[in-house]
């Protein structure tokens, strides 16, 4: 049907809102309660527009003298977010409407006169859009001139989100997605007009494994995250586009770094993979990219050269007869990395290459995967070309019955659960490529430094077979120009002054992606690796690397198992 | 001549113990329903159409056209009965429950029976305990009886009617609100479309009425939608319950026509001014019917047309009368400080503004009001009028923009001593707005 | 702790039959539960009220605390409930009010030390010909004067 918005028209299917055509042909109409991916609720009246339909006669649409459709102008300005639009009708917002244009700062105002101008300490500043719009749309100054209410603040809703009463506008947008999302209610509204607030029950919290999302759809800094509190101004973070590899969901986020550091992990919009969500546990195991990381190779405990490892990697695995090496390959590693090492050790002769699995629990209904790793579809892709994979159960009898004298482990960490110490001692030699220390790091005698995603760029395919990237959002010691072009920037990085993150030497790792350990001069970058792997691999010989974007690409799911049993 | 002479009460009729069904069905009591019954559904609604009725809840809707939206088929469909009665000044559904409560059952009855309606809820604020005791001692006599419950009657149509008490909140006489708050929700007003004759409660198509309009549906199906028609105003008919306070020597609710002249309601209805004082004010139909002078009260008539005619409206016939003496500030803060109480807090234009408009009326109750501050007033006003999901805003600013506008005088005498002197202090220079 | 006795549960039962979801039931259920609690809502009460109409607590309190005769305080055994609206304030509403603050020494919302009274300001109570009026626990005491209220004090003091 055609409709109508400021005088230009438009071709839309189906019965969307106004807000929803709004959006799709790129007309801005400021909002604050409205989210995609909540039920409407219609409460900030933000979003009022003029609407009108045409005026039906008995022989159809009447005409006015010009031969213009006579337009029936509703009364009152309305909500666009709950409006269906309707053949021919004509939609007025702020840009040819005065009464619009007059609503949007009514409604400024009015959120305003109880909402405390603290932006120069508050976290949301920079990213609310409760300051966007009133920079756009609001009015200049407030006629307000009483006490502001006095409200809570300071709660601790739960573990991970803080609250202020005093700057919550009242959009509901937390509650609707705590019952309609995350299912589980844990949040109302309390008290009625301007004493509203948000609450749990008392004495309970807001502890679902999802609750962290009400802090980014809270269009102001009334939900903040306990971890992210006053760490950084969100201009000065870096944001870059990249996935989370907490499970196989495979999530789409953005890692928000400053000073090479990354501060925090938000979710981002992908309709086929997370919506708009992505659950606490992922979000929050940033950490480990920042802190306790295996900084440069080491032999015996002692720090070492790259050329030195190489040479030490070398000798090691050359100590034994091939078939007595076992490598582990790994679902958290890119498939760039995983394809290089198969292939590496392949070329050497090494016949047992082991794969762990990492499931524990069921499915949740919305978002958390039992298989804990994000890349295992990846794996099964290369299993054929590694000639099947070993269980971790089958790994540690082959060691204790001594078949296997060297081992590999790349991003895994055998000595923490799989494998025990009288493995340790019926080991000939333990090689670890790792990014974090741990209990194979500490007994291996050679260690290689691995990136982490957050350093790297590669691929992964989670559980629905969607092949999606991630991207490097910190630098390493020794950046590979591939790697940096990917980097997301902050303002700083571009304005590049002393703070910003290529300066701060403390965070910075010296790590290389396992591809590139093991490549030499073959590979100069992932997007090289993938060529080669995906010339290789059926299921990817369609795909070329720039598709992939920032949306991944479903791959074919006939093609998927190629499943050789070993 | 007295409008009231001939006049025959029909909602309070002066018989004692009208609410013992034995009382009741002795003056032509369910005899309504016994007609409905006897009809299809499509002729009673034409009946209540046809009467001119229009709902006594304050919009004024006709009945028999809501009646209608109702949608045909077997969608299990309900009927709200909005006993919420919290505007101030009004007073008139209680004395139905009290004096004459099978009125209003009848009228539920005939209303489910035209709209295929099996189950009717009776919403009825939470402070009125001792009406909901009456009603549900009558309710039992009713069902008792075999008017109300399984197969009414023996004519195979079955309806239940179910009271539920409030619990303190205006906003739940809205009538969406009011579907809310029995469905167990907090009692915000829903975003219409869809209207409640397509998604009302739980769903299902559902429509709202007030007990008083209830209370003359049975009686248009009584004595008929010709008898009807020709009581009080023609475009507004029917008798009407005229609850009258504040300065008046009777105060009460007293049952009339439409149409009776305001100044014959105030002065020989209700015994005029107290202590023999002058009129100052009189809000017509609640609170938040805008105010009017003593000038519009002369040729103000008790219908939709003839308030229309001085700016105010019928609103729930609830008159509110103010003498020479009243405070118009004062009582206007009162106003205000009710609606910042009750503004559910859904919409920000309403949640902010009820509030702001109380805290600058009582800068002018102080005399600390500055002349920037009157015509604040009004901005904030026309930042709420027509901007939220329900009228509460409108119900809000419209005695605020009534009272200051219509008297003036009253609220620039209360002005701080500079303004009075026209100090003026640029306020636009400062917010730009 | 709070637990609804067993014939409260079985008044719970019928009311939530009057309606087709079990979340209709709550108003009707907190009354039964502040009535069981000596006219007010604890928030052990509350949950108990989530719990037997198997809703998230949240969503009770967020129902519970938007109305105001849902006493989320405990109040006195006579809980004095005064309108201050237009038709009561024509009629003298605020003298009632300033003469039981003085008579019971206690300002709005608070409740006297022997737990006798609560005295609160409330809305339009629909007494409006009848004016002023106040509310007693449930029952209406209407055309207050000030001798009016000190008898009133007298008997209920008794």
């Amino acid at each position: 049907m055609k409709v109508i918005i400021d005088q230009i028209e438009h071709e839309v299917d189906g019965k969307p809102t106004i807000l929803e055509v709004a959006s799709k042909v790129g007309v801005e109409i400021p909002h604050f309660c409205y989210h995609p991916g909540l039920s409407i609720s219609g409460n900030c009246r933000m979003c009022l527009v003029e609407a009108g339909t045409p005026k039906m006669g008995p022989n159809g649409v009447e005409l006015d003298a010009d031969g213009k459709p006579v337009i029936l102008w509703m009364p009152k300005p309305t909500t666009a977010c709950s409006t269906q639009m309707s053949e021919g009708m004509q939609v007025k917002t702020h840009k040819t409407s005065k009464v619009v244009e007059e609503a949007q700062k009514g409604v400024l105002e009015f959120i305003l006169i109880n909402h405390p101008l603290d932006c120069p300490i508050c976290d949301q500043a920079g990213e609310c859009p409760l300051q966007e719009n009133t920079f756009q749309y609001g009015p200049e100054g407030s006629r307000f001139e009483f006490e502001k209410n006095s409200k809570p603040k300071r709660v601790e809703l739960g573990p991970n989100v803080m609250f202020d009463a005093e700057r919550c506008i009242n959009c509901t947008r937390c509650v609707r997605f705590s019952e309609e999302v995350a299912k589980a209610p844990q949040l109302t509204v309390i008290n009625r007009g301007d004493r509203n607030y948000i609450a749990t029950f008392p004495g309970m919290e807001l502890d679902n494994p999802y609750s962290m999302n009400v802090i980014d759809i809270c269009p102001v800094g009334a939900l903040t995250s306990k971890h992210f509190r006053f760490k950084a101004r969100v201009w000065e973070m870096s944001e870059t586009d990249s996935i989370c590899t907490g499970c196989s969901a495979g999530c789409n986020v953005k890692v928000w770094v400053k000073n090479n550091e990354v501060l925090r992990v938000t979710p981002r919009e992908n309709p086929t993979v997370n919506q708009w969500w992505m659950c606490d546990q992922g979000r929050l195991g940033f950490t480990e990219l920042n802190e306790n990381r295996v900084s440069g190779p080491s032999f015996k405990g002692q720090a070492i050269t790259w050329e030195e490892a190489a040479a030490k990697l070398s000798d090691l695995t050359g100590s034994v007869p091939a078939e007595e090496i076992a490598v582990i390959v790994s679902p958290f590693a890119t498939l760039e990395d995983n394809f290089a090492v198969i292939s590496h050790f392949k070329a050497a002769g090494v016949t047992s290459f082991v794969r762990f699995d990492h499931t524990a629990g069921s499915d949740d209904h919305l978002l958390i995967k039992a298989d804990k790793s994000p890349n295992q579809a990846a794996l099964t892709l290369l299993e054929k070309k590694a000639g099947g994979f070993l269980t971790g159960k089958a790994l540690a009898s082959a060691i204790t019955s001594g078949k296997l004298r060297v081992l590999v482990s790349v991003q895994e960490n055998p000595f923490g659960g799989e494998l025990t110490s009288d493995h340790r001692s019926a080991l000939k030699a333990v090689i670890s490529f790792s990014t974090n220390l741990n209990e194979t790091t500490s007994s291996a005698d050679l260690v290689l430094p691995a990136a982490t995603h957050a350093e790297t760029l590669g691929t992964f395919i989670n559980a629905k077979g969607i092949l999606q990237k991630v991207r490097p959002a910190k630098i390493l010691k020794h950046q590979n120009r591939s790697l940096m072009r990917e980097t997301g920037l902050s303002r700083w990085d571009k304005h590049a002054w002393k703070y910003d993150k290529w300066a701060q030497p403390t965070h910075v790792t010296d790590a290389k992606p396992v591809w590139e350990i093991l490549s030499g001069e073959e590979y100069k970058s992932a997007e090289q690796v993938f060529s080669r792997l995906a010339k290789e691999l059926p299921a990817l010989n369609s795909v070329s690397w720039s598709e992939i974007g920032t949306g991944g690409i479903q791959l074919e799911p006939a093609s998927k198992p190629e499943t050789v049993k070993p | 001549m007295s409008s009231l002479a001939g006049y025959e009460k029909v909602i309070l009729p002066d018989i004692p113990n009208l609410n013992q069904i034995e009382v009741y069905e002795k003056h032509g009591g369910y005899d309504g329903l016994k007609k409905a019954l006897s009809m299809s559904q499509d002729d009673v609604i034409s009946e209540v159409k046809k009467s001119g009725l229009r709902g006594r809840g304050g919009a004024g809707f006709p009945t028999g056209l809501k009646w209608s939206f109702m949608p045909k088929g077997d969608k299990i469909r309900y009927l709200a009965c909005n006993g919420d009665e919290g505007e101030p000044g009004t007073f008139k559904d209680r004395q139905i429950f009290e004096f004459n409560p099978h009125l209003f059952i009848e009228g539920t009855l005939i209303a489910c029976y035209a709209m295929g309606i099996k189950t009717a809820y009776v919403y009825i604020r939470g402070e009125y305990l001792k009406w909901i005791n009456i009603l549900q001692a009558s309710l039992n006599e009713a069902y008792a009886k075999g008017y109300a419950g399984q197969n009414i009657l023996g004519k195979g149509f079955s309806t239940d009617i179910v009271i539920h008490r409030g619990a303190g909140a205006y906003i739940c006489g809205e009538e969406s609100s009011l579907m809310n708050s029995l469905e167990g929700k907090r009692p915000y007003p829903r975003i219409k479309p869809p209207f409640p004759a397509q998604v009302g409660l739980w769903g299902q198509p559902t429509t709202i009425n007030n007990i008083e309009t209830l209370a003359n549906a049975a009686v248009i199906l009584r004595k008929g939608a010709d008898w009807y028609s020709k009581i009080g105003a023609e475009k507004h008919p029917g008798p009407v319950l005229y609850g009258i306070s504040g300065h008046v020597t009777k105060p009460g609710v007293y049952e009339g026509p439409t149409g009776m002249s305001l100044k014959e309601l105030i002065y020989e209805v209700a015994g005029g001014i107290r202590n023999g004082k002058k009129l100052k004010a009189v809000i017509p139909g609640g609170s938040s019917t805008p105010i009017l002078t003593p000038e519009l009260v002369e040729k103000a008539t008790m219908d939709a047309d003839g308030l229309r005619a001085v700016g105010s409206s019928m609103g729930t016939a609830g008159i509110i009368v103010m003498d020479e003496d009243t405070d118009l500030v004062d009582t206007l803060h009162t106003l205000s400080k009710f609606y910042h109480h009750e503004s559910c807090g859904q919409c920000t234009p309403c949640r902010e503004g009820t509030g702001w408009l109380e805290k600058v009326v009582a800068k002018f109750a102080e005399g600390k009001a500055t002349r920037q501050d009157y015509d604040l007033l009004l901005k904030i006003c026309a930042q709420m009028e027509g901007r939220t999901v329900c009228a509460l805003a409108d119900a809000a600013a419209w005695p605020v923009r009534n009272t200051i506008t219509r008297f003036k005088e009253e609220f620039e005498a209360r002005m701080a001593d500079q303004d009075k002197k026209g100090w003026e202090y640029s306020m636009k220079a400062v917010s730009g707005v | 702790m709070f637990s609804f006795t067993e014939e409260n549960l079985r008044l719970i039962e019928a009311e939530k039959k009057k309606y087709p979801t079990v979340e209709s039931a709550v108003m009707p259920v907190l009354w039964i539960a502040q009535q069981q609690n000596g006219n007010w809502l604890s928030e052990e009460a509350i949950q108990a009220v989530a719990g037997v109409l198997d809703l998230s607590p949240a969503h009770v309190i967020g129902v519970a605390s938007f109305y105001t005769m849902y006493n989320k305080q405990p109040v006195g055994k006579y809980h004095l409930q005064v309108c201050s609206n237009i038709s009561c304030s024509l009629n003298g509403a605020k003298k009632i009010i300033h003469h039981l603050e003085k008579k019971l020494n206690l300002t709005l919302g608070e409740t006297t030390p022997d737990g006798l009274y609560t005295f609160s300001e409330v809305e339009c109570l629909g007494s409006c010909g009848t004016a002023p009026a106040m509310q007693v626990n449930d029952e209406y005491i209407e055309n207050l004067t000030t001798e009016k209220v000190d008898e009133l004090l007298k008997e209920l003091g008794k």
